[in-house]
């Protein structure tokens, strides 16, 4: 009776509702802004990097039909087992290898940027990789789960954010200045072009990630697809904010001046007058958005190493071990912050391209022409 | 289950948030800061820190200036950079500054007529620092001198300081509150210099003074609101007057209310400015650069002499248009003298071309270069709406 009542919970545990999927949409999706992605477009393009946004939340529209293709036509399979499906087991195994390994160096580079983050504005005092673990524990611990718990967590994870936003928001609203958006496209419409791409590829990649979640385990409704269009819509409006508001309220000249303008901004935000310097509570929307990339991806190569490894023991700790790897990678690579934000903002876009989009661009062309394949054969079954 | 606990356990040790944490009672909590240079050119530091100790209440009186302690206590060091003064004082002071609250940094003459970057620099760099400090010269005095008094209205002179400026910039328009975020927004926009606050000290500075500034009611020195001080890009050049100060804001569509004496003492009236509107649109003609200048005001007549008549209708146009004509001809006086004498762009022209003409502005940044608001010609437009005259209808 217990035992059933243990493999009711599991089963369940082991499934996705479908808002937590939907959430998974809003917060693995905004890490790698804080520091590097919103710097990197307000250098190229200024004052128009609201347009930016836009431009790139429409591109990414292209990545959710990628996304969606492939989990319509995987036969219930996650990435891993797919790719090993379709292109045979070496082939398979190499992409899947190509996707964990770019994984873990995304994973490493977004823990020295928060980290760095930290430490520059909380706490200066405290030994770096006291910071570096205080975020790799929960990191590990979250992925040893199943997907449901972790959609869960995502799911509060979106409210806080939520409510953290819309404090953010009204406190900032007294400050807005509207001159501070001109002027309008100065230096032409390529850099807002070059600056959306980057927000496309920041963005999307992550949700290319939600492939590792068969079809199986997510629990359908009835507005399953009307929840990712909400959230979809939703986060594309939380970095339009986070922009157009460091826009607003600090301007072009002072951005500049700042390496988290994001950050910066909550300095300014009262609520009514009276409740200051908030930022640094504020600020843990961003803290809560790496976290939730770093659990997720953790769990990605989780689920990899799963299928190779049959010892139940050794797969759970399996994670501590990765993240002793990247423990000691972070103190022997970044000893100094400039290497790691120097390197992160040269190849950061190369790394995703090549580690990311270019394996799940072959899955997806691999699933074409199965899918081609497929009816071709029923066609002329039929004849 | 035990790996649980022990991963707990480990954390609990590992949040060493703890290594950041500071008591309360550890802190001098900084609320103003003065920046001077001394005799060998190093930075001279005045730090006016609340004063935390409990006031002693066996005297029977609570009040700061009965007991004779002050709710603030000053501290002065020197050093060659900003933050090595400031860390400095720790050999005076129990305590290690906490600069999180600051309110007021003041700055000398001097050390405004050097780089403002360099003095800024300490401030925007370190996290720990406030935003939201006002920043003021110190004119015909020193910061030492101004954080030295102690004021009768307010217990934090500091306060006392800061709500003296933006009283005056709230009810007389000749000064501006801009914090420091502000201040560096300005200084950083192309086509367009800072202007910042300033103070003085009205009365004598007694060298013993202690508490005898607030045990009388007609106290010897008082800090007093000065007129605007304006930059080039990062050096101190010189003051407006009160009146420019005024129509300074009111270029920069930032004047919430203001007061015009006008005609003479026999025949002249006071208006209080009670609502101002500013517009600014650029416009290039026949290769002239011209900026119109649209002011909508509301306006009051509040004092007025036996001599001046404002009984009909058509006497109130003819005072309408006295203040428009005043207004205009101020603004635009103020407009030649920042062209001509202070050769600063105050109010901003080049940036008004900047942000509403941007092609126009390079072409005129390529064809004069800094020498470009000589080049740059003002139209101002000036309605004014008298909405109250008082409650006196005829000469009494």
């Amino acid at each position: 009776m217990v035992d059933e009542k243990i493999n009711n919970e599991n089963q369940e545990t082991d499934n996705v509702s479908s808002f937590g999927y939907a959430t998974f949409f809003s917060t693995i999706t905004k890490g790698f802004f804080l520091g590097i992605g919103t710097y990197m477009m307000f250098e190229i393009s200024k004052v128009d990097t609201y347009i930016s946004v836009i431009i790139g939340a429409l591109t990414s529209i292209i990545t959710i039909a990628i996304l969606y293709f492939i989990k319509r036509h995987s036969e219930s399979k996650d990435i891993i087992d797919l790719n090993k499906s379709l292109f045979g087991n070496v082939i398979g195994t190499i992409l899947n290898i190509i996707l964990c390994i770019a994984l873990l160096v995304l994973i490493i580079l977004i823990l020295q940027n928060i980290t760095q983050f930290v430490k520059i504005l909380y706490m200066p005092d405290t030994q770096i990789n006291y910071i570096r673990i205080l975020f790799l524990i929960p990191i590990a611990y979250a992925a040893n789960k199943s997907i449901g718990i972790i959609g869960r967590i995502s799911q509060i994870v979106f409210f806080v954010n939520f409510v953290m936003l819309f404090i953010s928001l009204i406190g900032l609203i007294p400050k807005i200045n509207m001159d501070n958006l001109l002027p309008v496209l100065k230096d032409g419409v390529n850099p807002t072009l070059r600056s959306g791409f980057i927000y496309f590829i920041l963005y999307s990649f992550p949700l290319l990630l939600l492939t590792i979640i068969p079809n199986y385990k997510i629990k359908s409704s009835k507005h399953s697809k009307l929840k990712v269009v909400i959230i979809f819509l939703y986060v594309t409006f939380v970095m339009f904010t986070r922009i157009i508001m460091s826009i607003l309220v600090l301007g072009q000249e002072v951005i500049d001046v700042y390496r988290f303008p994001e950050y910066m901004v909550l300095k300014m935000s009262t609520l009514f007058g009276i409740i200051e310097r908030m930022e640094d509570t504020l600020a843990m929307q961003y803290h809560s958005d790496v976290l939730m990339f770093c659990i997720f991806a953790m769990y990605f190569i989780m689920t990899f190493i799963r299928k190779k490894i049959k010892n139940q023991k050794a797969i759970k700790t399996i994670p501590y071990v990765i993240s002793i790897f990247i423990f000691i990678v972070l103190n022997i690579l970044f000893k100094e912050s400039m290497v790691a934000y120097e390197f992160t903002e040269k190849y950061i876009i190369s790394i995703i391209i090549v580690g990311i989009f270019a394996p799940m661009i072959i899955t997806l062309i691999g699933t074409i022409a199965r899918a081609l394949k497929t009816k071709m054969l029923n066609l002329k079954s039929a004849i | 289950m035990k790996t649980k606990i022990f991963i707990l356990i480990v954390a609990m040790f590992l949040f060493n948030g703890l290594a950041n944490s500071r008591e309360l009672n550890d802190l001098a909590i900084l609320s103003s800061m003065g920046i001077e240079l001394d005799e060998d050119g190093n930075y001279l530091i005045t730090v006016q820190i609340l004063n935390t100790k409990k006031p002693d209440s066996s005297s029977g009186n609570s009040s700061s200036g009965g007991s004779g302690t002050s709710n603030v206590t000053v501290f002065k060091s020197n050093s060659s950079t900003i933050h090595g003064a400031l860390r400095d004082i720790v050999l005076q002071s129990s305590k290690k500054i906490y600069i999180a609250h600051m309110e007021l940094l003041l700055v000398s003459e001097e050390v405004a007529k050097t780089d403002m970057f360099d003095i800024l620099d300490f401030f925007i760099r370190d996290n720990e620092n406030s935003n939201n400090f006002i920043l003021a010269v110190t004119k015909d005095t020193t910061p030492k001198e101004v954080l030295e008094i102690l004021t009768p209205l307010e217990t934090n002179p500091t306060q006392s300081i800061k709500n003296t400026i933006k009283a005056t910039y709230k009810n007389k328009g000749t000064t501006i509150d801009n914090i420091l975020t502000e201040n560096i927004q300005i200084m950083l926009k192309p086509g367009m210099n800072m202007v910042a606050a300033s103070v003085g000290i009205d009365g004598e500075v007694k060298k013993e003074e202690g508490s005898d500034n607030i045990n009388s009611s007609a106290s010897s020195a008082k800090v007093i609101a000065k007129e605007l001080a304006y930059f080039d890009k990062k050096s101190l050049m010189g003051y407006l007057t009160e009146e420019e100060g005024l129509y300074y804001n009111l270029g920069l569509d930032d004047l919430k209310s203001g007061m015009l004496n006008m005609g003479t003492k026999e025949d002249g009236y006071v208006v209080e400015i009670l609502n101002a509107k500013s517009s600014s649109t650029p416009r290039v003609e026949n290769d002239k650069y011209i900026i119109d200048f649209n002011f909508d005001l509301s306006c009051a007549i509040t004092e007025i002499s036996r001599e001046k008549k404002i009984e009909t209708f058509d006497e109130e146009v003819i005072i309408q248009k006295e203040i428009e004509e005043r207004i205009k001809n101020g603004f635009e006086s103020f407009a030649n003298k920042c062209k001509n004498e202070y050769e600063s762009d105050l109010i901003g022209f080049g940036n008004i071309y900047y942000k509403r003409l941007n092609k126009e502005y390079e072409k005129l940044m390529a064809k004069y270069g800094d020498d470009y608001l000589k080049h740059i010609d003002i139209n101002t437009n000036v309605k004014v709406k008298l909405v109250n005259e008082g409650s006196v209808m005829s000469i009494w």
